[in-house]
């Protein structure tokens, strides 16, 4: 049986594979630039910025769509294999807590914080299609025909096909979005867990609740027309040429899985590691929480926490963020619904001197988008010096270089210059536990009995 | 290291707080202002001899052993500092000092990560450390050097190789905290955190900081010594 390696399998775009890799990095103490793209790519990517866009558009559109693997090889997949993989990305060291599950921005700069490790609960498979982005419904016979080998090769997953012609417009007329959700532990994160969690230390399970109306497939294996983002499901859904909706199931790319959090439940109980269960209804849900936590965290060391970052999707680098002392506020796309938040979160915090805004460029202006300037007023409307980072204003949305400059632009803010140590687990699990944003359950086991090991390798 | 070499050595016990600190590979002088910042701010403080110094062992483990002795047969230290490979030193005199002689272990820079664990490797990362250090450092070290001599340079480097840090810490008894600074890159972050995390002890990272980041921010390095101490 052929295995397609794991580096082939997953999108370089991929929010998960990131995300993850971003904290990654921070569990190494570096900086996340250019998305983790070599120095050199990032150098391409800035030159070919300056095209003009008709011309950036087609590039942009074709090294995407290079990314989608062949359809006739989705029995290659071997999603066990890319656990494996994001297992061994991570720094081989003891850890006081692990997060699983859902992907978050949010989240993996708290884990940044805490160095903490996270696992995530659902990847994307990005296959290589050419068709009409406004026809979901073509998209929906091309998943039926082809995505048999890959759920028959791993049974361990469910399949959410995702069709979001208003996002991901350009990438969908050569690719389609193939996201995998774990309904099982996969060997690789069990062992991970095993032999990486400290003795007594809990797993921090993550639950985005939110959820999408699909159109089942088969039993592992739904489409979704749409997706989180400038727009509701209805919107989607009303469209032409897109399949009725038969029933509901955790959103493609955010929501969590049932089965994953049934399978960490029960290795917590069998190995008597604590569970928290941190829970919330849609991606935008911690970010409010996690930036009140870290401000608090940093302002308790002496640092000053005036300033705000703001990270968008990708573009983050949660390491440098906490170096320069600054507080994360993560936003999921650059759309009014993340806007939103950012302006009641604003209008409840103590003032910043500083906001400093990313925004993801996907290149098209898509309904329910927020512009620059309507993210500068609301940054600004508290008396902050709100400004754009890495980002040329003008060519929104598709300033498609950011990508290239948000490390720079980031590494270039001021040093805090104050000594840091990673937030206590149990302070911010209790911190958590006071918004009213996210549910935060933990579920005690009896006291761990195994020693501490004998060293760090 | 005749300084460290009988009982009572370390002067008459104390109630005020006492901090050591064992400096890096055959290098005191660099790390004198940060020592004097120290005492002006009212912490007796006393900076020990370098390993592989003229007079005193290159061996780490003689060193360190000694040290122990001397923590045994004198006074109790509030805080016993070691600066990079000086970490390794002070951790076995922790380990091998009586219970209750050293109230606290901080390690700044701690070596040797397992990653650079080879002649080569360690020399080389310290030499590409040395670029990213301030200018006026090495020209107050290479005097150092000078005086202690290729030999010793030699048989402290052997050592460092040889001291394994994350077991001799299994056998320190007081609380530690590891430091490290954010670009430093004689150790490694992930090596650092391990060694915090694995014992159930602090990391402290400094921003923006070199290997030697003590040199040139003497001010922090009290005001860290400081915090640890309350």
């Amino acid at each position: 049986m052929r295995t397609l390696k794991p580096t082939k399998v997953v999108a370089s775009f991929d929010s998960a594979t990131v995300l993850q890799a971003a904290l990654a990095a921070a569990l190494r103490g570096e900086p996340f630039p250019h998305l983790g793209h070599s120095s050199a790519a990032a150098l391409a990517v800035r030159s070919a910025g300056r095209l003009p866009w008709p011309l950036l558009k087609q590039l942009y559109a074709r090294i995407g769509a290079s990314e989608g693997i062949d359809p006739a090889r989705l029995g290659d997949v071997d999603l066990g294999e890319v656990a494996r993989a994001l297992v061994d990305s991570i720094p081989a060291r003891p850890y006081p807590a692990v997060l699983i599950g859902s992907s978050n921005g949010a989240l993996t700069h708290l884990a940044a914080a805490m160095q903490v490790p996270w696992l995530p609960g659902t990847v994307l498979v990005p296959v290589a299609r050419r068709g009409d982005p406004q026809r979901p419904v073509d998209a929906l016979e091309f998943g039926r025909r082809t995505a048999g080998p890959l759920l028959k090769r791993n049974r361990d997953i469910a399949l959410h096909h995702m069709h979001d012609q208003v996002q991901d417009e350009l990438m969908v007329a050569h690719m389609t979005y193939f996201r995998t959700k774990w309904q099982e532990l996969p060997d690789a994160y069990a062992a991970f867990l095993s032999r990486r969690l400290m003795p007594g230390a809990p797993v921090l399970l993550v639950e985005d609740t939110s959820r999408w109306p699909v159109t089942r497939v088969s039993e592992r294996h739904v489409f979704q027309a749409g997706a989180q983002g400038g727009r509701a499901a209805d919107y989607f859904l009303s469209r032409p040429h897109t399949p009725s909706a038969d029933g509901e199931a955790p959103e493609a790319e955010w929501g969590a899985d049932a089965g994953l959090g049934s399978a960490v439940r029960r290795w917590c109980r069998s190995s008597g590691h604590p569970l928290v269960q941190i829970s919330y209804a849609g991606p935008q849900g911690p970010a409010a929480a996690v930036a009140t936590t870290l401000r608090e965290w940093h302002q308790r060391s002496g640092a000053p926490a005036d300033r705000l970052v703001v990270p968008s999707f990708v573009l983050g680098d949660p390491w440098t963020t906490i170096v320069k002392g600054a507080v994360p506020f993560w936003t999921f796309f650059s759309v009014e619904a993340a806007l939103d938040s950012l302006r009641a979160y604003l209008e409840d915090a103590a003032p910043y001197r500083y906001v400093d805004l990313m925004l993801f460029q996907h290149g098209v202006p898509s309904a329910g988008i927020a512009a620059p300037d309507e993210w500068l007023r609301v940054a600004g409307a508290g008396g902050a010096r709100a400004r754009l980072l890495g980002l040329d204003a003008r060519r929104f949305p598709h300033d498609i270089a950011s990508i290239a400059r948000y490390g720079r632009a980031l590494r270039a803010l001021p040093d805090s210059g104050r000594p840091w140590t990673p937030m206590d687990v149990g302070t911010v699990v209790e911190s958590l536990s006071r918004s009213s944003s996210l549910s935060v359950l933990t579920e005690s086991v009896p006291a761990p009995t195994s020693d501490r090991p004998a060293g760090p390798r | 290291m005749d300084s460290l070499s009988g009982p009572g050595a370390l002067g008459p016990p104390s109630s005020e707080p006492r901090v050591l600190v064992v400096p890096g590979a055959a290098v005191r002088r660099y790390v004198e202002p940060v020592t004097d910042t120290l005492t002006a701010r009212g912490v007796p403080t006393r900076l020990l001899d370098a390993p592989g110094q003229a007079g005193a062992s290159a061996d780490l483990s003689i060193y360190g052993a000694r040290l122990g002795r001397c923590l045994s047969d004198g006074g109790p230290v509030d805080l016993l500092v070691g600066l990079s490979v000086g970490t390794q030193a002070a951790a076995v005199a922790a380990a091998a000092a009586q219970r209750g002689r050293v109230g606290h272990l901080l390690l700044v820079g701690p070596t040797v990560d397992p990653e650079r664990r080879t002649v080569a490797r360690f020399v080389a990362a310290w030499a590409r450390a040395g670029t990213r250090e301030d200018t006026s450092l090495f020209p107050r070290q290479v005097p150092d050097w000078r005086g202690a001599g290729v030999r010793q340079l030699a048989g402290v480097v052997r050592s460092a190789l040889s001291v394994r840090l994350e077991k001799v810490l299994a056998d320190v008894p007081c609380p530690i905290t590891v430091v490290h600074a954010e670009r430093d890159i004689v150790t490694s972050h992930d090596y650092a955190a391990g060694l915090a995390t694995v014992f159930g002890q602090q990391l402290v990272v400094i921003p923006g900081a070199t290997h030697s980041w003590p040199y040139a921010d003497g001010a922090g390095f009290a005001d860290l010594v400081a915090a640890v101490l309350r």
